[in-house]
């Protein structure tokens, strides 16, 4: 679904992603963990174009988004993606967050956008807060709203940016949960996170990166159990 | 005793006798529709020049229309609004009657105000935070989408208060309208002046308009206090 | 260096300052009522025994300030950077008289009656026609002139009388007698009258067709329809005045000294001269 070529990004002289090839298939989802600094979420941010690569390519369902002919707009609506510090649009309620851009983009009727957004926040439990402002509520409900935000646009693939980073941590499990019940419903996911404990059980494949580089990738199993980069194994130290 | 009869006297000359105080309404009419008119002016212009300018500043495209806002700016920050109004009323709209006059110095002050305002607006712009426009972006709207729905409505929120001081200031600002006969506030007075030959017209001039501008000052401090009061409930 | 320059330019400013203030005499020459100005120093509070100073000027004992607005050709206008003009012609003889310097200060029209009457100028002369309400406000001297107010307009302007002003826009300058008379809703009715500080703003916007007519005094309307030659007086005269100078109130010494020149003047046939002298500029 997502191929990346020889992808590079320098901020100024900055080389921040120093070529990246990688192939994300449709169904799989894919963490991407490592230090700070490694480029994991520029990497992330490169593929829906919210950076602009230096160099390479990066081809989303046949279509090359480095190609400025590209209609990004319209691509975008097939990729979602979740921050982590949410962005809800602090001055709309909770259901006009949700049915904003389907609505606007003329992709659904109010009505139908209303429905579809009521269905989600029922599966979240929170049909109570349809009329609330984002202000009103507790981090773990922002973000499960961002991301049912980003799910009532039906997208093909969804990008998550370190989505539990910001949160408490009695609320970072209400979101992971969210998160597994998507994945297991066989949605496309690519997420960059430090939750362990959530990659070993999701993820199909664990990237690691490091300075600007995919240094390894295995599975869960034996990502954790075998790392072979030395510099995958120290930081495994540390962190586990 | 005396003092108080004099005063009474005065007053009563200033605004009594012979319906003066119509001089006075007509004034503060004309004063108020040209303030209102050149916020109203002003803002609009202003969110046109600050988005041209954000856009020409985050893509590079529209170099043209950037560089025209720049002319316009400076030469608008450049030059008093009494010689801008002169130059508009005399020389632009030349051959407009004399009764359009408040309207060409609403006109007037209006793109005066635009040229300040776009700088408070791009401020506002520049102040809400990038990870809504980049929300937005994800969710596959485009730049015009965004900025309409997304970013401008937080922006004027944070630079509402601002909006509020430049309208105080335009209220004052009108004063200089009479320079084309125009009946505003401080004309009133002055007219009212030729009649009595004292200056006590001027003391009404100056209180009607301490009045009109503690009472939109007050206004203001009111929707701040709500706006405040939203954003911490 | 730059803040040397700043400082030294600001020395040279302040020092003109005052020097400006130095050669304006005393404090109490510089009085309005300046010919009542000995008999005050007598009541001053400072020290009583110390004569009024004397003043740079060796042939005059003070200024005479005549307060007017310069923009009434024959009676006071500006050519070059003086005004000049009757009532100043007058004005010099009268301070000629009272062997003081004369002092010419332009304002509105509408400033100069409060002017006289807070002192910032002695007399006030500015083609000023006398009525009751500015009678109650200072004290005017003879009257040196008769006048009457004329419709001025476009040649080819279809209003002739003062009935055809009903439902036009009619310009004339604030606080004249024009003013006052054109603003009685029963005399004029249907006028719509725009009040201007300068003649030749309602001349601007006359013959760019803003306004339809102007009302004002016969001479100045005859020098303005000379300059303009798309402009014609109408024959009909709205009413006539006649002009006087005007003191404060109370200022007897001054309203008898102008007084009398101006009688002598007027026997002498003087004023007619200097009438005709600024007409046919």
């Amino acid at each position: 679904m997502i191929a990346v070529n020889e992808l590079t990004k320098a901020f100024g002289g900055n080389k921040v992603l120093r070529g990246i090839n990688e192939t994300i298939e449709q169904g799989e989802k894919v963490v991407v963990i490592g230090p700070s600094g490694s480029g994991k979420s520029t990497f992330l941010r490169c593929l829906n174009l919210l950076e602009k690569p230096t160099s390479g390519k990066i081809i989303f369902e046949g279509y090359d988004i480095t190609d400025p002919a590209t209609d990004i707009n319209k691509l975008r609506q097939k990729m979602g993606m979740v921050f982590q510090n949410f962005n809800l649009f602090p001055h709309l309620t909770v259901l006009e967050n949700i049915t904003l851009a389907p609505v606007t983009l003329e992709l659904m009727s109010r009505e139908s956008a209303e429905k579809n957004a009521a269905a989600l926040l029922e599966r979240i439990g929170l049909s109570d807060k349809a009329g609330a402002y984002p202000r009103h509520l507790s981090g773990g409900q922002q973000q499960r709203i961002a991301i049912i935000r980003a799910l009532a646009m039906n997208p093909d693939v969804m990008l998550f940016d370190e989505p539990t980073s910001a949160l408490d941590p009695e609320m970072v499990g209400e979101v992971l949960e969210l998160m597994r019940g998507l994945a297991n419903e066989g949605m496309t996911m690519v997420v960059v996170t430090h939750e362990m404990g959530f990659a070993r059980e999701v993820a199909t494949r664990i990237l690691f990166m490091d300075e600007g580089l995919i240094k390894e990738q295995a599975p869960p199993a034996e990502f954790f159990s075998a790392p072979k980069n030395p510099r995958l194994q120290d930081f495994l130290a540390k962190v586990l | 005793m005396q003092f108080v009869d004099n005063f009474l006297t005065t007053l009563y000359k200033t605004v009594l006798a012979e319906n003066r105080w119509r001089f006075y309404l007509e004034g503060i009419g004309n004063t108020l529709m040209m303030t209102v008119g050149a916020s109203l002016i002003g803002i609009v212009l202003g969110i046109l020049i600050a988005m041209i300018k954000t856009h020409h500043n985050n893509s590079g495209k529209m170099r043209f229309l950037n560089w025209l806002c720049n002319v316009y700016t400076t030469v608008i920050r450049g030059t008093p609004v009494l010689v801008q109004l002169l130059i508009i009323y005399y020389m632009i709209f030349s051959s407009a009657s004399s009764s359009a006059a408040p309207y060409i110095a609403a006109l007037a002050f209006g793109l005066n105000s635009g040229a300040y305002v776009s700088e408070t607006i791009r401020g506002g712009i520049q102040s809400v935070d990038k990870g809504q426009t980049e929300a937005g972006r994800s969710l596959g709207l485009n730049q015009s989408q965004t900025m309409r729905l997304i970013v401008l409505p937080q922006a004027v929120k944070n630079i509402l208060p601002a909006l509020f001081n430049e309208m105080i200031m335009l209220l004052k600002e009108t004063s200089v309208a009479g320079w084309i006969q125009v009946v505003d506030i401080t004309r009133a007075g002055d007219i009212v002046r030729s009649r009595m030959w004292s200056f006590s017209p001027l003391l009404v001039s100056a209180v009607i308009y301490l009045v009109l501008v503690v009472a939109l000052t007050s206004v203001q401090r009111m929707i701040e206090r709500r706006l405040a009061a939203s954003d911490r409930s | 260096m730059r803040r040397i320059s700043l400082f030294i330019a600001l020395a040279c400013m302040c020092s003109m300052a005052l020097t400006g203030c130095g050669s304006s005499g005393s404090a109490s020459s510089s009085l309005p009522t300046s010919s009542v100005a000995d008999a005050q120093a007598g009541s001053a509070d400072d020290m009583p025994d110390t004569p009024p100073v004397e003043v740079s000027s060796p042939e005059s004992a003070g200024k005479l300030i005549m307060a007017t607005e310069a923009g009434f050709k024959p009676y006071e206008y500006y050519e070059g950077t003086d005004i000049v003009g009757v009532d100043v012609d007058i004005a010099r003889e009268i301070a000629k008289e009272m062997n003081m310097e004369l002092v010419v200060e332009h304002m509105e029209f509408s400033a100069i009656i409060p002017a006289v009457d807070s002192g910032k100028a002695d007399f006030g002369a500015a083609g000023m026609s006398i009525t009751e309400e500015r009678a109650q406000q200072v004290d005017f001297t003879v009257e040196y002139a008769t006048s009457k107010q004329v419709i001025l307009t476009k040649a080819d302007s279809d209003i002739q009388t003062a009935d055809d002003l009903s439902g036009k826009t009619v310009g004339v300058q604030l606080g004249t007698v024009a003013d006052l008379a054109l603003s009685e809703p029963e005399d004029f009715p249907g006028v719509k009258l725009e009040l201007y500080n300068k003649y030749f703003e309602a001349v601007n916007d006359l013959l760019s067709g803003r306004i339809d007519a102007i009302v004002l005094d016969s001479l100045p309307a005859q020098e303005l329809s000379k300059v303009n030659e798309s402009l014609a007086i109408r024959d009909e005269e709205i009413f006539t005045d006649v002009y006087a100078f005007c003191v404060k109130k109370g200022n007897t010494e001054l309203l008898d000294s102008i007084n009398t020149v101006m009688q002598r003047l007027m026997d002498e046939g003087k004023i007619a001269e200097f009438t005709t002298n600024h007409l046919e500029e």
